[in-house]
């Protein structure tokens, strides 16, 4: 197993073409977890999202020749795959079979609080307890998004990705994710208030 | 403009890509409307708050079972035919002519099922891509992948 940190996403791929799988899972290495969040954040369901992953990095492996450097990059090819099956997955049948007898997904956490490593002194137990209850209230809110609008804005906020690569990524305009953004801000806060 | 644009503005503002002449038009209306004002603190708290949850990781075996399955998988389609680049040149229905000929009883039998039994090299056997089908099958379906081009 080589040492490809420093070879570009491009020079991957380019020897992945050429044969080498070595290649291509230092590709994985860099992207299952920004794939993983992605699909957890569309499907809600942990298992679903490791599925996902799985699916779309065999599907961008097997389809390599299909992937146009000249159109994304390939996180960003990579993550319209990844968003195109976790769609396939909650439209699906099954998955709405299963979720008619069981809403354990809707229980699972998806995410964790992070406090500011910057900042040394730690919070008194007071408001520990209001940022647990603001944590688990942005929980409870974002699932009630639709899946358009928590995507477009969790791949900003949590990814920092720019509209553009959004707009791509959804396969929609720009100015779709400008309003798919201000939109989902804009019914957290009334959620929220609510 | 009302107060809902302005509103959408913010939410470009906190994402910086508002341009110049419509954020500075943003911020006095900021100065003089209580409704947007609101909005505005609503959006920067909702942001940092944002900021400050993480989508939880995945499991640390995820990325080991991505490469198990890649490793099991045939090579890409561009790899496979960019190795047998000079079957290009060769018409298709002489292509399918030789294949014919050669293919005798392995007809109905998986790649590699075929690869296995005439003990072809190993290479080709990670080449070709193996989904069950017969070598009959591949050989029409990339002599019609080759008509459409
Ligand atoms: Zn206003």
């Amino acid at each position: 197993m080589g040492n490809f940190e420093n070879l570009s996403d491009q020079e991957l791929i380019a020897r992945t073409r050429n044969g080498s799988v070595d290649h291509f899972d230092e590709l994985v290495n860099r992207h299952t977890i920004v794939v993983y969040r992605v699909a957890r954040s569309i499907t809600g369901a942990h298992e679903e999202a490791e599925d996902v992953v799985q699916e779309s990095f065999l599907r961008a492996f097997s389809n390599l020749d299909k992937f146009d450097e000249s159109k994304s990059t390939f996180r960003t090819w990579l993550l319209t795959i990844a968003r195109n099956q976790s769609i396939n997955i909650i439209g699906s049948f099954r998955r709405k079979a299963l979720k008619f007898f069981s809403d354990r997904s809707d229980d699972e956490p998806e995410f964790e609080f992070s406090s500011n490593p910057l900042s040394q002194e730690l919070p008194d137990a007071e408001t520990q307890l209001s940022i647990k209850q603001q944590f688990q209230t942005m929980e409870k809110v974002l699932k009630k998004l639709p899946e358009r609008q928590r995507t477009a804005l969790l791949l900003r906020s949590q990814e920092g990705m720019s509209y553009d690569e959004i707009s791509t990524i959804m396969n929609i305009s720009v100015s779709s994710v400008e309003s798919l953004i201000f939109r989902g801000r804009k019914k957290i806060i009334e959620l929220v208030e609510r | 403009m009302r107060h809902i644009d302005y509103q959408k503005h913010i939410s470009l503002l906190l994402d910086g890509v508002l341009e110049k002449s419509s954020r500075e038009e943003l911020l006095s209306h900021l100065e003089e409307c209580a409704e947007c004002m609101h909005a505005y603190e609503k959006m920067v708290s909702l942001n940092e708050t944002l900021e400050k949850i993480r989508p939880l990781l995945p499991d640390h075996s995820l990325a080991h079972k991505i490469k198990v399955r890649i490793a099991a998988e045939p090579q890409s389609t561009a790899a496979v035919w960019g190795g047998f680049s000079f079957l290009k040149q060769v018409p298709v229905w002489a292509l399918i002519a030789i294949l014919a000929v050669g293919i005798g009883d392995m007809a109905g039998k998986t790649l590699t099922e075929v690869m296995s039994a005439h003990d072809t090299s190993h290479n080709l056997e990670n080449l070709i891509q193996d989904h069950g089908e017969s070598l009959t099958d591949v050989v029409i379906n990339f002599a019609q992948s080759e008509n459409g081009q």
